[in-house]
């Protein structure tokens, strides 16, 4: 998930906390920025989409307020021996209801069934999390099979649900959480016109899951009670909930915000008529008047699971973007780029706070700060973050430049050193000199002429690198042109061949469940889904020249490490082990360059801290379930105390 | 007049087809198809999927109506029925599949491969004349009791009747038609409600996906109204449905709540709402707020007109100046600031909500004054050309006061313009207002345009299209009548003085 895909709306669902035990039954509001287009679950991908849909509907399990997978309609889960398959015995008595209240149906074993059916024949767009693990659903999408039995998903009996996976997944119960796997039930699909009937598909005459209360039925939370277009969105809870000890908030209202007059979310907070309002860095004056008045309450959200970090072009092609003159600087770059030291320069002399500081202010600029592509609290190993165990290993690596102890946490920055940086060009120069380059080194970088913040970061880039490095062995070009063509050379690279830089920081990525292996697949050389960030191709269409400097770089080693501990599928806390070693590789070879990751951001609110769902995948952290609006602000104490409750929660979960 | 009337009538539904026909080439193929997808963040997440990326984009193209796609498995159901031949035909490059593929390029059909799977797949763009014929013979519909074929009810009787609805008013009803009400009453404007006309213009997406278009802007908004029903079996609830809305839905689709409700298959209802359609809303704001500034610019343009050069009328210029050279952006959220700390007016209108007055000042009083400078200037400086025209000095010299002159003769003049201008100006109010909607979010017209055209809503821009030349072509043609009734010495059939 790249930068764009940050959703304003996340910082409502800021993760608030416990304290006390006085409970409050305030209702919630605040802003939403883009329609609900679709509330048909199983179909739509979308952020927008979800933060609504996942209050309405429950899957077999969410995530509580401490981020564990806690029963939903599951109540129980079982596994065999290698986690293919998974086997989820319902919770009996939960029941759908229309939208008016009415109680239609039991939820049966059935009925996720027909889901998955249902989002097979329209093709969601949220398949690609699970075609390639039910066994046999890829086939069924494409029409190798007809008959949808086949499919690895049976009912045993009404109330006992069982998936047979393609092979282990030890993380396949975080996948439930995501709406393609919620329930449908089968009469009410097919009231919903001809084209909705199982196995006959036609869109255009299936009115499921149309942007209207009554087009779903509702067996979650709330039910929503109004969706007017760029205006409101209002839910109320639904009294038939099977939960409703859990459910606090009695009414959702979520008023249209279009992003301009960022002030008026803060003067609406003042006002009493929001819960919570995120603070906006960009208007100093403001700003500054807001940290006098809330001084007591302002404080920065966590980071969340996307990872926005630089790249380097392996394998360039594209020359249309370049302030290169020559051929030999083309080359010289290309060889300069395959060389492990001289990208450790550019690591360790790239200051990311001053450059992260032109989007958020000097204050906030630490906040974000991202030093690995999996958050180092993402899992935990052994009772550990994972990003101790991946800090083990960098220094196992590297104990030279990453000493014991090398501190990879979120919001503090472990690499800008011009000196270790000026250390590594000094032996990059060495090296290269004897390979025939000449220096500087001219890297391109693309920025796009709409995107101001855009252009002063990637000055803020060129400048400090350069400062590190000397300009006599670094050049870095900023080549500003227009969007479309930003967007073709960067995102929209189809092919490794597009990728029109030497380093870009276009990049990013969110998790598709809780596993490394949902980061660090990315670069796998033979299907990464972000190979084209760095240039290449998956290995079914990699050019001679890619193969080649994959193996200049070393990608087949990493390959090797993500595959070994892809392989660990019965010890997941091997496993975690094994992928730790990867994410020091990228580290120590500095084969792309992490950033900041996304959240992070002030706020005020009157949300109780940390009583909202945590969650970093799937799509059940967005309920309003669980989570209490307070009377009173919150304040930065309460918040920090919560806050260290919560941690220590957590930690003593995860080591049971 | 009559011979005008007749032809301008026709050279009017040219002009509208013709601008739609503009919008159809322009939507289907001059807009660059992959802007569809700028921040779509499935191209990154299906970047290591070739054949999932290039289905997802042409299965988005599908839906947004840019083309018609066939995948291995349709092209090959279509060709075998046995399930043998359909299995061998569903290998990549298997000799059916080939045989296949060369029926649908007979077709027209474009056929590519999936790079991974080497599954065959076949897309056609629809040729743009088709398009708008296509577009055009569905947009009209008559209900009659033959409308609905449906086998799984064989015993559908076929008739209309006058019966009443749920509240036990007469309506005009049928069975056979696609919707139950033909005609009824109601205690909305215009009262009587037809349904036995239908505009199809196609249905939203991406945007309120799959409703149809005119339901999107003309459907009432915001929470159910629920009230006391007795259902045609007898069973009496508390329910939010609008019965004049009610649709046929077929055997095979009715449910058990259909069946404890309805004894025919007239099922498939609307609910009664709160808040006003989005046409309402901006029709609403709009009116008061013309009628605002006329009421405010008419009379103060006039009295400006009449001292001219003294103080009343410097003051008027120095205000009129100022509120031309500030950007009406600034002044919307200056005013809206105002109103909030001031007037202690909502600065949201979803804050209250459409049932309470206090929503609609701000939004109102912005839109009139808004307006109100261009009509000032407009009228005064009308009125003081037509002050120095020999009519007036003949007037003058007649004897007659100031007053009369600027009254009895000036202002009838001035009227026709003004005249001619208002149906449009009326009719134009339903579009709505892009800039205090949106900073207000308040559920009106004004955001359907630019949003359809930046999420590439292909059928609400060419249904918006085709509502707001209409309008805006027949408004002007009222005017022109318009001024016909005020003054009979304009005739739009002769052209004065020549034969």
């Amino acid at each position: 998930m790249k930068k764009i895909l940050v959703a304003l709306f996340t910082l409502a669902l800021v993760l608030s906390g416990c304290s006390g035990s006085k409970v409050f039954k305030n209702g919630y509001s605040y802003v939403f920025a883009t329609d609900l287009r679709n509330m048909d679950y199983t179909m739509t991908y979308r952020q927008s989409d979800h933060i609504h849909n996942a209050n309405f509907v429950d899957g077999l399990q969410e995530n509580d307020p401490l981020g564990s997978y806690v029963a939903d309609l599951a109540s129980k889960v079982t596994h065999n021996a290698d986690f293919s398959v998974w086997t989820y015995t319902l919770r009996k008595g939960v029941n759908w209801v229309t939208s008016t209240g009415e109680v239609y149906a039991e939820v049966k074993a059935q009925d996720f069934i027909t889901a998955l059916q249902h989002a097979a024949d329209f093709n969601s767009n949220m398949l690609y999390i699970v075609a390639g693990s039910i066994k046999n659903l890829d086939k069924y999408v494409n029409g190798e099979i007809t008959d949808f039995t086949q499919v690895g998903i049976k009912a045993t009996d009404d109330y006992t649900l069982e998936y047979t996976l393609n092979g282990p997944e030890s993380y396949w119960n975080s996948k439930t959480a995501y709406s393609i796997l919620y329930p449908i039930n089968k009469e009410f699909l097919e009231t919903k016109g001809a084209g909705c009937k199982l196995g006959s598909p036609v869109p255009s005459t299936c009115t499921f899951g149309k942007p209207q209360p009554d087009s779903i039925l509702y067996n979650g939370p709330y039910i929503l009670t109004n969706f007017t277009s760029k205006s409101v969105i209002e839910y109320t809870a639904n009294a038939n909930y099977w939960d409703k000890k859990n459910v606090f908030i009695p009414t959702v209202k979520l008023v249209y915000y279009d992003g301009t007059d960022p002030d008026s979310l803060l003067r609406a907070f003042t006002a009493g008529t929001y819960s919570a309002a995120r603070i906006y860095t960009t208007n100093q004056a403001s700003y500054e008047a807001a940290k006098v008045t809330y001084k007591d309450n302002i404080y920065t959200s966590l980071t969340g699971g996307s990872t926005f970090n630089m790249t380097f072009n392996i394998a360039r092609t594209a020359y249309v973007l370049t302030k290169k003159t020559t051929d030999k600087q083309k080359t010289d770059t290309a060889k300069a780029i395959l060389n492990k030291n001289f990208r450790l320069a550019i690591m360790f002399g790239f200051d990311r706070v001053t450059y992260l500081a032109q989007a958020v202010g000097s204050d906030l600029a630490k906040v974000g700060l991202r030093n690995a592509l999996t958050p180092p609290t993402f899992v935990n190993v052994n009772g550990k973050n994972y990003g101790e165990s991946v800090s083990a290993e960098l220094t196992k690596l590297d104990a030279k430049t990453f000493p014991a102890g090398f501190n990879l946490t979120d919001g503090q920055d472990p690499y800008y050193n011009p000196t270790i940086a000026a250390a590594f060009m000094a032996k990059a120069v060495t090296e290269l000199t004897a390979q025939g380059v000449s220096f500087p080194i001219v890297l391109d970088i693309p920025e796009d002429s709409t995107n101001t913040v855009g252009i002063n970061q990637g000055q803020s880039l060129k400048s400090s690198i350069e400062k590190s490095l000397g300009t006599n062995n670094v050049v870095v070009a900023v080549n500003i042109t227009d969007e479309d063509t930003y967007l073709n050379a960067t995102y929209y690279a189809g092919s490794g061949e597009d990728s029109d830089f030497d380093i870009s920081t276009a990049s990013g990525w969110g998790p598709d469940y809780v596993d490394p292996k949902s980061y660090l697949d990315i670069y796998d050389p033979v299907n990464g889904d972000m190979l084209s960030s760095t240039g290449l191709n998956p290995v079914s269409n990699a050019t001679p020249t890619m193969i080649a400097n994959e193996k200049a770089v070393g990608l087949d080693a990493y390959q090797a490490l993500i595959d070994a501990a892809d392989k660990e599928t019965t010890d997941v806390n091997a496993r975690y082990a094994l992928y730790a070693k990867a994410d020091a590789w990228l580290i120590a070879n500095a084969y792309t360059i992490p950033i900041n990751a996304d959240g992070g951001t002030p706020t005020v609110s009157k949300v109780v801290p940390f009583t909202a769902p945590y969650s970093w995948a799937g799509i059940a952290s967005y309920k309003f379930k669980y989570m209490q609006v307070s009377d009173k602000i919150v304040t930065v104490a309460d918040r920090d105390a919560a806050f260290a409750a919560w941690t220590k929660k957590r930690a003593a979960l995860t080591t049971k | 007049m009559k011979k005008y009337i007749l032809m301008r009538t026709i050279r009017s539904i040219f002009s509208v087809f013709a601008v739609v026909t503009i919008a159809f080439i322009m939507v289907y193929t001059l807009v660059p198809r992959d802007r569809a997808f700028k921040n779509d963040p499935m191209i990154t997440k299906l970047g290591g999927n070739p054949d999932g990326l290039l289905n997802y984009k042409l299965s988005v193209w599908e839906k947004l109506g840019y083309l018609d796609l066939q995948e291995q498995k349709n092209m090959c159901s279509a060709g075998y029925t046995d399930a043998t031949e359909y299995n061998r035909c569903m290998v990549p490059n298997s000799y059916e599949i080939k045989t296949q593929a060369e029926k649908f390029i007979l077709d027209g059909y474009i056929v590519g491969y999936y790079p991974k799977s080497g599954l065959a797949y076949a897309t056609k763009d629809v040729p743009i004349f088709t398009r708008t014929i296509k577009w055009y013979s569905h947009l009209i519909t008559i209900d009659t009791p033959w409308a609905i074929t449906d086998s799984t009810n064989s015993a559908l009787e076929r008739k209309i009747y006058l019966g009443t609805d749920l509240s036990g008013i007469p309506a005009i009803k049928c069975s056979g038609c696609k919707n139950q009400y033909l005609f009824y009453l109601d205690g909305s404007f215009p009262f009587i409600h037809s349904n036995l006309i239908s505009f199809n213009m196609g249905l939203s997406y991406p945007d309120f996906n799959g409703i149809p278009v005119l339901n999107v802007i003309s459907d009432e908004q915001g929470t159910y109204v629920s009230r006391e029903v007795t259902f045609a079996t007898g069973s009496t609830q508390n329910s939010p449905i609008n019965e004049h809305k009610c649709a046929y839905k077929p055997t095979s689709s009715l449910d058990r709540l259909d069946k404890m409700k309805f004894v025919d298959n007239y099922a498939d209802c609307g609910y009664y709402k709160k808040d006003p359609s989005m046409i309402s809303l901006s029709f609403i704001i709009g009116i008061a707020a013309l009628f605002l500034s006329y009421a405010i610019g008419l009379p103060l343009g006039i009295v400006m007109a009449s001292n001219k050069g003294k103080m009343l009328d410097k003051v008027g210029l120095a205000f009129v100046t100022f509120m031309i050279s500030i950007p009406s952006l600034a002044f919307i959220y200056f005013l809206r600031y105002a109103n909030a700390m001031v007037l202690k007016l909502p600065d949201k209108f979803p804050t209250f909500g459409s049932s309470n007055v206090l929503s609609y000042i701000s939004p109102i009083l912005i839109l009139g004054i808004l307006s109100i400078s261009g009509l000032i200037i407009w009228v005064r400086r009308y009125m003081i050309d037509q002050s120095s025209s020999d009519y007036v000095k003949f007037a003058r010299a007649k004897g007659l006061s100031q007053r009369e002159i600027f009254l009895k003769h000036i202002l009838r003049n001035a009227i026709i313009p003004i005249a001619q201008g208002l149906p449009a100006a009326i009719i134009a109010t339903i579009g709505g207002a892009v800039m205090t909607e949106t900073i207000f979010s308040s559920p009106g017209m004004g955001k359907m345009l630019p949003d359809a055209v930046n999420n590439f809503n292909n059928p609400m821009i060419i249904a918006l299209t085709f509502i707001f030349t209409v309008l805006s072509i027949f408004s002007v043609f009222a005017g022109d009548i318009l001024i016909t009734f005020i003054d009979p010495r304009i005739s739009l059939a002769n052209k004065g003085g020549r034969k």
